[in-house]
Parts: C-alpha cells; sequence; structure tokens
C-alpha cells in the first residue's frame, strides 16, 4: 500500500475508535493513539525518508489534510461526548425546587439567665466587670483569705497549670482584682467560666458563675438580704420565699447560704403522692452562697476594715437555669443538641 | 459527720421530731443533709427463744430446733451452727423476712425436716463479719421482740455537712451543745468515774517534746491488764450504725 493510501486510511480508522469512546478518557486514549508523538500517524510520516525526494511534497501534502481532519473529528466527537456528560451531571437537578432555609440559632439558656440576671442587677445600680480565667493562685486562693495550707481549699477541686497558676475556681477573684483598682464605694457584677477537676452527673469540670460585690459605707447584711430576695424573686417569681442559713465561706464573715422555696413543688415538699425529687421533700432548694467581706479580704486588697464594709455573694448559672426552666440533667446544656437548644 | 440521735439524747434530753431535730440544726448552720436508718435492712428480724434443740436424723451437722417467736408461736426451724443451743436467745428471720443481703426466708424443708425462718448470724444480719456461728443475744431478750427495739439500736442517724469553721461540731458532744441551746435544754456530760491505782504514769514512761512550737501538749494514760478480745455487743452495733466495723476492744475503743 502506498504511504498515500495508508493516510487516508486513517480516517475511517479514527472515526470507529471514536465512536467505541463514550468517555473523555477513552476518547484521549484514541487521540494518542493516533495523533500522538508515537501514534500511527507520526509513524507513517517517520517513513517519509524512504520515498525519492519527488514524491515527498505530495505525499507531505496529504499527510496535512489528513491531520487537519483527524483533529476534527476529535474535535466534534469531544464536544458531543462534553455535552453528554453535563447531561449526565445535571440530571435529576430541578431548578424550580425551593432553597435549603439556612437554621437560625437561639441564644442559650445559659446566656439567657446570665443576662437576665445582669440585667436586675444592672437595674439595681451594679456594673458588669470581667477577670481572667487562667489565673493566679494569689487571687483565687490566698486574698480570698486562703492560704496554702487553708483547710477551705479542700472544698475546691483545683486545676492548676503550675505551682501558681491555676483556673479559676470560682469568681471570687475578680471581687480582689476590682477592689485593687478602684476606691469604694463599689458594686459590681461578675459574670464567667469556672473550672473545678470535677466530672459526674451533677458536675462539669467548666460551668458558669455569678458574683455579685457591693462595698462602701454601712453596707450591711440586711441590705444583703434585701438585695438578694428582690433579685431571687425578679428571676424566680414573686411569690418565691427566702431563706437564709448560716454556712461558711473563708472570704466572708458571716456567711450564709440562701435557700428558694422549690419552684418545682411550690415549697410543698411533694407533688400529689410523691416526695418531690428537686427539694428531696423539705421544700427549699439551696441556691446561693452569700456573706459579709471578711476583714482579712479588706486588707489584703488596701482597704481599711473599720472605714468600709461590704457583702459578696456567687451562684452557679447551671443551677439557676435548671431550676428555672425545669432542666433535669446538667449535661444537656454542654451536650449542644439543637432540638434542647431551640426551645429557649 | 453522723449523729446518732439516741446517742445524742444520752447528752441532752431531746425529744422532739427527728424532722424538726434535723431543720432545727439546718438552720444553726449545720446543714442536714440525709436522715439514714442504718438498721433499716433489719426491721423483720424478731428475738427467738430456743426452746427445743435436737440433732437432725438425717445430718450431723445440721440441728432441728423449735423457736419461740413470741405470741405464742413456736417455728420449727432446721440449723447448721454449730453453736446452737436450747434455751439461747437468738435472732430469728421469719418466713418472709428479706435480709440486708437480700435473701428472702421461704418455707422449706432440710433433708425432709420442715423449716420456717432462720436463726441468724451476725453476718447474715449484716451487722459484722462474724459467721462461726449464729448471733447469741443476752438472756433478757424478749421473744417476738424486734431485734432493733431488743438491742435499743441507734436506728436514725442524721448526715451533717459540718463546715470547716465549726471543728466544734465534729463530735456527738460539741453537737449536743448545740442541740441544748436551739431547744433550751440542759446539756450534761455523762459521770465516767476514773479509778486510778498504781505508779504515776510519768514514772512509767517519759516524754519528750523537742520542738514545743509543734506539739504544745502530749497527754498519755497508761492501762493494763486489757485483754484483747470483741467490743461489747452494744459497742459494736453503735460503731456499726456510725459507719465503721468493729474489731476488737482496743481498737473499737480508739475509732
Ligand atoms: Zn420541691
Amino acid at each position: 500500500m502506498s504511504l498515500i493510501a495508508e493516510l487516508e486510511k486513517l480516517i475511517p480508522d479514527l472515526r470507529t475508535e471514536l465512536i467505541r469512546a463514550c468517555s473523555l478518557q477513552e476518547l484521549e486514549q484514541a487521540r494518542v493513539a493516533c495523533l500522538g508523538r508515537k501514534g500511527s500517524l507520526a509513524r507513517i510520516m517517520a517513513r517519509l525518508p524512504e520515498l525519492a525526494p519527488t514524491e515527498r511534497p505530495a505525499v507531505g501534502q496529504k499527510a496535512n489534510e489528513v491531520k487537519t481532519r483527524l483533529t476534527e473529528l476529535m474535535e466534534q466527537r469531544t464536544a458531543e461526548l462534553e455535552a453528554l456528560e453535563d447531561a449526565r451531571r445535571l440530571s435529576g437537578f430541578d431548578a424550580s425546587l425551593p432553597g435549603r432555609a439556612p437554621r437560625q440559632g437561639s441564644r442559650h439558656p445559659t446566656t439567657l439567665v446570665i443576662e437576665e440576671i445582669c440585667d436586675i442587677f444592672q437595674g439595681l445600680g451594679y456594673e458588669v466587670a470581667s477577670g481572667p480565667e487562667v489565673e493566679a493562685d494569689y487571687y483565687n486562693f490566698e486574698a480570698l483569705n486562703m492560704p496554702p495550707e487553708h483547710p477551705a481549699r479542700d472544698m475546691q477541686d483545683t486545676l492548676y497549670i503550675t505551682d501558681r497558676i491555676l483556673m479559676r475556681t470560682h469568681t471570687s477573684p475578680v471581687q480582689v482584682r476590682t477592689m485593687k483598682s478602684r476606691k469604694p464605694p463599689l458594686a459590681v457584677i461578675v459574670p464567667g467560666k469556672v473550672y473545678r477537676r470535677d466530672s459526674d452527673l451533677t458536675h462539669t469540670p467548666m460551668f458558669h458563675q455569678i458574683e455579685g460585690l457591693m462595698v462602701g459605707r454601712d453596707v450591711s447584711m440586711a441590705q444583703l438580704r434585701g438585695t438578694l430576695t428582690v433579685f431571687l424573686r425578679g428571676v424566680f417569681g414573686l411569690e418565691t420565699r427566702v431563706r437564709f442559713r448560716p454556712s461558711f465561706f473563708p472570704f466572708t464573715e458571716p456567711s450564709a447560704e440562701a435557700d428558694i422555696s422549690c419552684c418545682i413543688c411550690g415549697g410543698r415538699g411533694h407533688s400529689g403522692e410523691d416526695v418531690c425529687r428537686v427539694c428531696k421533700g423539705t421544700g427549699w432548694v439551696e441556691i446561693l452562697g452569700c456573706g459579709m467581706v471578711d476583714p482579712a479580704v479588706f486588707e489584703s486588697v488596701g482597704y481599711d476594715p473599720e472605714e468600709v464594709t461590704g457583702f459578696a455573694f456567687g451562684l452557679g448559672v447551671e443551677r439557676v437555669a435548671m431550676l428555672k426552666y425545669g432542666i433535669g440533667d446538667l449535661r444537656m446544656f454542654f451536650e449542644n443538641d439543637a432540638r434542647f437548644l431551640a426551645q429557649f | 459527720m453522723l449523729l446518732s440521735t439516741k446517742w445524742l439524747r444520752e447528752y441532752t434530753p431531746c425529744d422532739v421530731a427527728t424532722q424538726t431535730l434535723s431543720d432545727a440544726l439546718t438552720m444553726l448552720g449545720l446543714e442536714v443533709e440525709d436522715i439514714l436508718h442504718p438498721f433499716a435492712g433489719l426491721k423483720d428480724v424478731v428475738v427467738g427463744h430456743v426452746v427445743e434443740c435436737g440433732r437432725h436424723p438425717e445430718a450431723d451437722k445440721l440441728s432441728v430446733c423449735r423457736v419461740d417467736v413470741g405470741q405464742g408461736e413456736v417455728l420449727d426451724i432446721v440449723c447448721g451452727a454449730p453453736n446452737v443451743a436450747r434455751n439461747q436467745k437468738a435472732p430469728v428471720a421469719p418466713v418472709g423476712a428479706v435480709l440486708p443481703g437480700g435473701l428472702e426466708i421461704r418455707k422449706t424443708k432440710l433433708r425432709g425436716q420442715p423449716s420456717h425462718g432462720m436463726i441468724c448470724s451476725e453476718r447474715e444480719l449484716g451487722l459484722s463479719g462474724a459467721h462461726d456461728g449464729i448471733m447469741v443475744l443476752p438472756e433478757d431478750c424478749v421473744p417476738g421482740t424486734r431485734l432493733v427495739d431488743a438491742l435499743d439500736v441507734d436506728a436514725e442517724v442524721l448526715d451533717i455537712n459540718v463546715t470547716p469553721n465549726r471543728a466544734d461540731c465534729l463530735s456527738v458532744i460539741g453537737l449536743a451543745r448545740e442541740v441544748a441551746l436551739a431547744f433550751k435544754l440542759p446539756f450534761r456530760l455523762p459521770e465516767y468515774p476514773l479509778h486510778e491505782s498504781g505508779a504515776d504514769a510519768s514514772a512509767l514512761v517519759r516524754i519528750e517534746i523537742p520542738d514545743p512550737e509543734l506539739c504544745r501538749l502530749y497527754q498519755g494514760r497508761i492501762l493494763e491488764g486489757a485483754a484483747v478480745k470483741t467490743s461489747p455487743l452494744h459497742v459494736r452495733c453503735r460503731l456499726f450504725a456510725m459507719g465503721v466495723r468493729a474489731l476488737s476492744n482496743i481498737v473499737d475503743a480508739t475509732n
């Protein structure tokens, strides 16, 4: 067969290959086999030097014609197959379907309770203050009348970073920071995260507290009771009864714990025949710790305990939220289950 | 801190209802976290009087007893304890009783002999580890009386959360003082007469305190002629109520 005939035969050969190729990948294989550097066209052209010099121009011209034709065929089939692939990809797409609405989050119950409590105290003239969560031992314990060997340190399980640096175990260090940076009279409310080495059904390693501090001339226990009663009725309802029990905190003297009448059973201690599980039948639930600022704390911040008095209180935010919204399981606050969070 | 209401009454005659007492302590800053009934598991157990005790015809190690459990009721009970004997007073769990371990007593037959209850060891009652025989009760126990009444145990125990500033209330005496004040009752310390004899302790033992800053006072007393043995029953019962395991008279006294 002459080279010209071989060249012409390339056209029907490629056509057959192109019809067989049904993906862009197979098409590429066919292109390489025919038009590639070692393809059939190149192999024919490699034999050009075998011809007499007079024959070469005619064969060269034919080769150019054939190459143009082959390239055309390739482009045609490529376009066809691309169209087919596009159609495959778009099948099942219905441009008239409505779009997916973005899910809107809601505020977390912990945030809601913090905002509500801060609102009440801001209404009473308190300022919101904050402090670091990674805290020096000095602010967390020592300045609060808990020297290194103090037995009250046993009341808390502390997460230490170094011997002197720890994750604050309560928001009380902010009391010290506030008093050190300002002069009395002052009234602050401090929401924030606190950390303890404790994790079970009723404890999480991180939870939220709110601390309150009022310092001035003649601040009294009566004012403490009045303020906290107003606050607790604001959160739990006007019918809520409040009682104060003597207790102990190293940084207040005297200290008290405040109980509210159980908001689950209405303070009756039982609902119907069953003993109330929340207050264990007593009709009261513990809600916060409070007391008159210990003179030793005033001394460590440079206030004169003969000149000023003050009260402080602290409470757990999750506990308030559990009682207020009737949530039975502390862990729900931290699981971020959207079905739970959407209810607030 | 655990406080038995019965023990409390040895120091102050407080006879108010337990709930009233518990509320008063809580409002004094001595928060009562729980009211425990350490002997609740023994409510079905009564005092029995072994009126007859003979060999089991089919088994060497078993005895066939007839046990008076009061109100004219006499039970047939087969007992495997080596120390069971006629005329003993012993704790009996009648049919239907559930023991602290969860064992329910049923009517049964042991090698052909009917048995309508169980004469119990201290271990079966959950009182101690003793299981080398049945628990023998004092002679004067009345058949049919509930065991907890016959032993006059510390039936109610308050679990009190004592804050670190009230170490004075880490004792029955300390708590009794608070209760006496709260209810305006007399407070009295029981008298423990002391009979001293022999040489002064200081003649027998020399105590040196190299650093009086670290140890301001060291007190001691020499006790002679004490034999290590099991503590009396009422001491063992009291320790049980306080959640302490009775071991021997010496260890128990320090507890
Ligand atoms: Zn309740």
